[in-house]
């Protein structure tokens, strides 16, 4: 802001201090502060303190100032501007109607222009085109006039506006000139905010890197002269720049939040907060943070409206808040929006209020929010299946990468679905290299999944091969990439999203050993860490959690007892007024950050590493990995069968009825229909299995090894009891020609099998819950073991037992109840004395636990949990601490029947001398027809035991 | 044990007086009962009961056992009545009671399973019916009419006892309630 008849700043004839004014600020303000007081000296203070970003303590120079007439104008001016460079444009306007008034009465060339500028600022704040007649009066008034000075201050404000009405061109000559006249006299802040200027120009050219690279040195001009006010505009737009099209994943989504979180810190009036809340809630928004995007929409608005209304701003809000619909239909990706009718409903919706923000910024005259608009409803037409006539025309070799690739991935959709295969394979490969060079990561998965699709589509197995793996590479590197829980979460499912799509693609064209891979990609973050940590203690705030959570299970028994459990329940004072709605709710606040800080400690310290395909090979058992997936809104089971021979096959079936009905009996909370179960009911499954693997089993003449890699709910499947044989009949169920362990993946199972076992102890330890109403008479089985048995008396002695036993004990066995909590907080119960034993035991101080350990409870296999592809709970737990293998439950157990005690009772004879407890188990489980009391007995009598852990 | 032996587990939501009717239904159908018991924490209040013996016979014995729990048979003929016929725990199993604006009528039937569903179709096709036409049924659904009507297809070993003016007067929980 030049003032009329002063001296520039940077020019010496201003003075001590003003000549500092334009690249040191501190010492302008020193210099300043040791001059005699004048008007002028005092103006050029409040303009000091105005750069610096002391906006009211300007404000506070002028007021006390008593200027003569010919100087009131010019303090006039330096007030409004103060006001103006806070956003209160309503505030500032009078100050320059005033200074206008006092130049035309002079007849000041130089004065009016200044101040018509100023106008011009007020209006382009609460922007309207009408708006132009009033910057056209000001370059009129510029005529005649011949400071330079203030005449780079015209062409900046035309260089604002022509930003506004999406002339680039223009707004970057204009930023230029101006820059340029600043540069003549180092003004280092004037010419910052030409540049911010010149940077959105550049920016609407879709010069991206450009414009961020100019931003981010006039944050870094900002500092150096210690201009607050300059660094808080350079930071707006810089926030803008990074988080438009910025994915998740990208060190850009981080500098960008940073960047933002960090000015919001330090930002004092409301303007400047919603130019920072509009970028903030756009990163929310790509990063899945749905909830924190409609906080900074919500906040943005309400400040918009506190500041007088604006249509730009009601546009911005528009099409955030349709931006934000979209995404939470899954919009984020072109591939993962699921055209069911309750999706279209939605996208119908928000193409609907694109539309609305599209005429609002028509109507405010601002072409590139148009523009923008219009480019979302292209692409809910293509997510809704609807036709699209812009598509076509979309790429274009003069917008930076990231358009590039986005437009070249609505292009691919648009051929596509037009049955113009090959040139939609052209352009997903095009939208994978710009997303490439644009660093975009999640795109240029989204393009590489899209490519392995159509060329199935094609039928070129080979390239669909390659495409997968392409997929899968990008995917990889952006594993573990974000730092926090919601985002990590949202890149999680959409990356779970891509694997599932491509698993299903590598088993349809039976590429068996690429399911493996890409099966083992979809888990084992958390479980291979588990294995990794060693002896490290769990983080102090997970210890919080876990026992929060206690206290809330505790709370909750009080209220409904039947449910949760049968521990003690003593609410501590502060739960014990809440209801149960309140409980409840906390409750799944706890689990939910339970899982987020177990994925995020685990995948942070320890990572993932890809399983490594030879060491797959070298496993000498039979692998059968079943992955349940939801692949284009029908839920298929994927199999995969792998010989120790390196034969391989794979299957993909549908989930029909029949598996629906079983998958929900098996995963329903009552579990009547469950303890009905017989064989018989689990013959659907033998639909899952290869033909290969079928005669294999037939041909079998001593049982074969096999390990089992369940998913999800197929971890309640009791493997053993599947009969193998299309006709009934003895010899005919899994177990007959088969020892299964299971195994959560093949990494853990690697990590296992390689680890160190230290020489086991030779005797046994078992705790029985007195109050349990079972007689528990299989513990009589572990009076075998050499060093004997020693039956725990008390509750208490159970965790240092099982926990950290290793060196004393060979085997421990408890008996007791079991509940379903999901992950760390998976537990054996005692009645009256609360959880025994949790997973969160096993991972917490240093474990050791004995060679086997036998939770032969209900459901110490397979807890409750959302995330189908991370099991974490009791067996898993109790293996990363240090056994080798667990005895371990489907689902419920029988407590009280003979053939189940006898079961347990001969499998504990036998792990007193053998290395096989899979073995063992399955030759108990063969033998189960000579001590059945009934010749078809139900699953939960004795199928529901399992072995985790290796062959 | 049966070569085609099969088991069923039952909640037992009465607790003993469940298993103590399953286990009476069971001696007569000729299967076998146990409690049954799971090592979870969930329900820990609720009893189980397992079933065993041949396919028909464990079937049979789980029918009969659900039609009896549900008690005895109430048909309300009461003018207003909302639910004339319904199954009531509080009314022992063989047992029909007629209730009517006047009076009501307790039947005991010695064999239930033949004899209920003729009785009850009886009444009701006779008795419903007629009131209908009847407009005020008066006639049809008095207590003496539907007592001799009663009286008439009740086999001899049954028992029939009428009580005038006393509809509320039968201390099975449910009967008097809609």
């Amino acid at each position: 802001m030049k003032y009329p008849h002063l001296p520039p700043v940077g020019d010496p004839a201003g003075g001590p201090g003003w000549v500092e004014a334009g690249s040191d600020l501190v010492s302008a303000a020193a210099l300043l502060g040791r001059r005699e007081g004048s008007v002028r000296v005092d103006l050029q203070r409040a303009e000091v303190l105005r750069r610096q970003g002391h906006g009211p303590q300007a404000r506070a120079v002028l007021l006390a100032l008593r200027p003569k007439v010919a100087e009131a104008p010019l303090v006039a001016l330096a007030l409004a501007n103060s006001h103006w460079t806070q956003g209160d444009a309503v505030s500032a306007r009078e100050p320059y109607e005033q200074a206008l008034a006092a130049w035309t009465e002079a007849g000041d060339a130089d004065g009016i222009l200044a101040a018509r500028i100023g106008l011009c600022r007020c209006e382009r704040m609460n922007y309207d085109k009408s708006g132009l007649g009033l910057l056209g009066t000001a370059v009129a008034a510029a005529e005649g006039v011949t400071d330079v000075h203030v005449l780079a201050d015209l062409h900046r404000e035309q260089a604002a506006w022509a930003l506004l009405t999406g002339d680039s061109d223009a707004a970057l000559g204009f930023a230029e000139q101006a820059a340029a006249v600043h540069a003549s006299v180092e003004d280092r802040y004037l010419q910052g905010l030409a540049d911010v200027l010149r940077a959105r120009a550049l920016n609407s050219q879709h010069e991206r890197s450009l414009a961020v690279e100019l931003m981010r040195r006039q944050v870094d001009v900002a500092i150096t002269i210690g201009s607050a006010e300059l660094k808080m505009v350079a930071v707006v737009y810089l926030g803008q720049f990074l988080q438009r099209g910025v994915v998740i994943g990208t060190p850009e989504w981080s500098a960008a939040k940073e960047v933002l979180d960090d000015a919001l810190e330090d930002c004092d009036d409301p303007f400047t907060r919603a130019e920072l809340l509009l970028p903030l809630a756009h990163l929310y928004t790509n990063s899945g943070q749905f909830d924190e995007a409609q906080r900074c929409l919500d906040e943005y608005g309400t400040l918009y409206q506190a500041l007088g209304g604006n249509k730009i701003a009601v546009a911005n809000l528009i099409k955030a808040s349709a931006r934000l619909d979209l995404a939470r239909h899954g919009g984020m990706s072109l591939r993962s929006v699921r055209l069911n009718p309750v999706a279209l409903a939605g996208l119908l919706k928000i193409r609907n209020d694109f539309r609305r923000a599209a005429r609002a910024y028509r109507r405010a005259g601002l072409e590139p929010g148009a523009r923008s608009a219009r480019w979302h409803i292209e692409l809910v037409d293509i997510l809704g299946a609807r036709r699209t006539k812009g598509a076509r025309e979309l790429p274009s070799e003069g917008r930076d990468a990231l358009d590039r690739s986005r437009d070249n991935l609505l292009r691919a959709e648009f051929e596509a679905r037009a049955g113009n295969l090959e040139e939609a394979l052209a352009a997903c490969r095009r939208a994978e290299a710009a997303a490439i060079e644009a660093g975009a990561t999640t795109f240029a998965v989204a393009a590489a999944s899209r490519s392995a699709e159509i060329a199935l589509e094609l039928g070129d197995h080979g390239q669909t091969v390659v495409h997968v793996r392409s997929a899968i590479d990008h995917a990889e590197s952006i594993r573990a990439a974000v730092a926090s829980g919601p985002a990590r979460r949202h890149i999680a499912g959409t990356l779970r999203g891509h694997y599932e799509a491509a698993l299903v693609l590598a088993a349809t064209i039976g590429e068996a050993d690429l399911v493996i891979e890409i099966a083992e990609r979809l888990r084992t973050e958390r479980l291979a860490g588990l294995l990794r940590r060693g002896r490290d203690a769990l983080p102090a705030d997970l210890t919080v959690v876990l026992s929060e959570l206690d206290r809330v299970n505790d709370a909750l028994l009080i209220h409904e007892p039947g449910v949760r459990g049968i521990r003690s329940a003593v609410a501590s004072d502060d739960l014990a007024g809440r209801d149960i709605a309140g409980l409840r709710a906390r409750h799944g606040e706890l689990q939910a950050q339970l899982a987020e800080r177990t994925t995020e400690l685990f995948a942070d310290t320890y990572g993932a590493e890809p399983v490594n395909m030879e060491r797959v090979a070298a496993i000498d058992s039979h692998i059968l990995m079943l992955i349940p997936v939801s692949h284009q809104d029908h839920d298929s089971i994927v199999v995969v069968w792998r010989a120790p021979t390196g034969e391989s096959h794979c299957t993909i079936t549908p989930v029909d009825d029949g598996l629906a009905r079983l998958r929900t009996v098996l995963t329903h909370r009552d579990y009547l229909d469950r303890l009905n179960l017989t064989e018989q009911h689990l013959a659907p499954l033998r639909a899952l299995l290869p033909q290969a693997f079928l005669a294999c089993l037939e041909t079998a003449v001593v049982p074969i090894k096999v390990v089992i890699v369940p998913t999800g709910w197929l971890w309640a499947v009791p493997f053993a009891a599947i009969p193998f044989h299309r006709d009934p009949g003895p010899g005919t169920l899994l177990l007959d020609r088969a020892d299964t362990v299971l195994a959560p993946s093949l990494r853990f199972l690697c990590a296992l099998t390689d680890r160190d076992t230290a020489a086991a102890a030779g005797s046994a330890v078992s705790w029985h819950d007195p109050a349990s109403g079972f007689d528990a008479a299989e513990l009589a089985g572990l009076g075998g073991h050499p060093g004997g048995h020693v039956r725990l008396a008390e509750a208490r002695q159970v965790r240092e037992a099982f926990v950290r036993g290793g060196a004393t004990w060979r085997t421990a066995v408890l008996a007791a109840h079991g509940n379903r909590e999901p992950g760390l907080a998976h537990a054996v119960l005692a009645r009256g004395t609360g959880s025994v034993l949790t997973a969160a035991d096993f991972l917490n101080g240093a474990a050791r636990a004995p060679r086997y350990v036998s939770l032969a409870s209900c459901h110490s296999g397979f807890p409750d949990g959302t995330d189908q592809h991370e099991p974490l709970g009791l067996a898993l737990a109790a293996l990363a601490a240090g056994a080798s293998h667990v005895i371990s439950a489907h689902f419920e157990i029988d407590a009280t029947g003979e053939l189940m005690t006898t079961s347990l009772q001969r499998l504990y004879e036998a792990m007193a001398r053998t290395d096989d407890p899979p073995g063992a188990l399955a030759r108990v489980l063969r033998e189960r027809v000579q001590y059945a009391p009934v010749t078809r007995p139900l699953l939960y009598q004795w199928a529901a035991l399992t072995v985790i852990g290796t062959h | 044990v049966p070569e085609d032996a099969t088991s069923e587990v039952v909640r037992l939501d009465d607790g003993d007086q469940d298993m103590e009717l399953l286990r009476r239904v069971a001696e007569e159908c000729g299967a076998d009962v146990e409690r049954a018991g799971v090592r979870s924490s969930i329900d820990p209040g609720v009893l189980l009961a397992i079933v065993t013996g041949g396919t028909a016979t464990v079937a049979l014995t789980l029918e009969r056992w659900r039609d009896r729990r549900q008690g005895g048979q109430v048909i309300d003929l009461r003018p207003g009545a909302t639910n004339p016929l319904r199954r009531d725990r509080g009314v022992l199993y063989g047992y029909v009671v007629v209730l009517l604006k006047d009076g009501r009528v307790e039947v005991h039937l010695k064999e239930p399973a033949n004899h209920l569903a003729e009785l009850v179709q009886h009444v009701v096709s006779t008795c419903l019916g007629a009131a209908s036409d009847s407009g005020d049924g008066d006639g049809a659904t008095g207590l003496d009419h539907v007592a001799d009507l009663i009286k008439e297809i009740a086999t001899g070993e049954s028992t029939v006892q009428v009580h005038r003016d006393d509809p509320s007067g039968h201390g099975g929980a449910g009967v008097t309630g809609q």
